[in-house]
């Protein structure tokens, strides 16, 4: 991490855009920033397609914590390449709550508009 | 019943959340003190931060120089994220009594009301807010307060993370997985 790096801030959506990138060095911050929306992405697509099906019950809760859980540790580790076991941590609980709280609102939106 | 009631308050959680941060940002974040302290708050990040990255690589006899000064960059990190969140003490009072009475307002609105149907039946300490002022057994009947709780968990912080006024997170946290090896690595 160079100096210039740090003191230069790039936009969320750069970031975001960027994302799978691999030419693009990521500071620790603009992971864990990239982590939180991938997250969030991938809760609201998961809360549509569950209230689409539609998918009830506990099942889809699991569903979800396990989607989430492989996503965000496959990113991470094989796409990023993160080995620090401390950072991996703070990675796996970033935007967590969050997302499942997106995850939330998209299900039960979708389910009442197609199903109800 | 009808998705309206539920995009609407998905709105209003928006609506309001913008409204507190816009009240938060007249009140603190153009302000001078906060700028600086934040910025304080950052620095002293990075510096904690490469200390302990060079840590990592030094030999066990340096070690004890570096961890004095490790502690006391901690020390006075402590001390800066205390006063930024001193300094924001007005307007979280302001922002709490608004959230309140605009709670308030959609209780009155939703009162006894169904919002919509959820697609799980919520457990235990969860019906208390999911079936709140509603009569009837069929637990599967959501109230307004549920969804709201959630819009303020999921959107409310997002937003913040998007106007980057997400209050800084508290470092420190040891996963538990590896604590073990950390205290056999000191």
């Amino acid at each position: 991490m160079s100096s210039s790096d740090s003191t230069k801030e790039r936009s969320h959506l750069f970031l975001l855009k960027n994302a799978f990138n691999r030419d693009i060095k990521f500071t620790n911050k603009e992971i864990t920033v990239n982590v939180h929306w991938l997250r969030q992405i991938l809760g609201v697509i998961l809360g549509i397609l569950f209230g689409m099906i539609p998918l009830k019950g506990f099942i889809s809760f699991g569903s979800f914590f396990i989607a989430n859980a492989l996503f965000t540790s496959f990113y991470y580790s094989k796409i990023l390449e993160v080995e620090d076991p401390d950072f991996k941590w703070e990675l796996f609980q970033e935007g967590f709550m969050t997302s499942f709280a997106m995850f939330c609102i998209s299900w039960i939106l979708f389910y009442n508009v197609f199903h109800i | 019943m009808a998705v309206s009631d539920i995009v609407f308050i998905i709105l209003i959680s928006i609506g309001s959340t913008l409204l507190s941060e816009g009240i938060s940002w007249l009140l603190i974040y153009r302000t001078e003190q906060y700028k600086r302290s934040k910025q304080n708050i950052e620095k002293l990040q990075a510096q904690i931060d490469k200390i302990k990255e060079q840590e990592s690589h030094t030999a066990v006899l340096a070690k004890k120089g570096k961890d004095k000064k490790l502690e006391r960059a901690e020390e006075s990190l402590k001390n800066a994220n205390k006063d930024l969140t001193t300094g924001k003490m007005k307007s979280m009072f302001a922002v709490a009594i608004s959230m309140v009475a605009l709670f308030s307002y959609l209780n009155s609105i939703f009162d006894g009301k169904v919002v919509c149907k959820l697609p799980f039946e919520p457990i235990g300490f969860l019906q208390g807010f999911s079936h709140r002022n509603l009569a009837g057994n069929d637990f599967t009947d959501c109230s307004m307060t549920f969804i709201y709780v959630l819009c303020s968990m999921g959107i409310r912080s997002n937003i913040q993370m998007i106007l980057g006024t997400a209050p800084p997170k508290q470092k420190g946290q040891q996963n538990p997985f590896f604590a073990d090896m950390d205290a056999k690595s000191k």
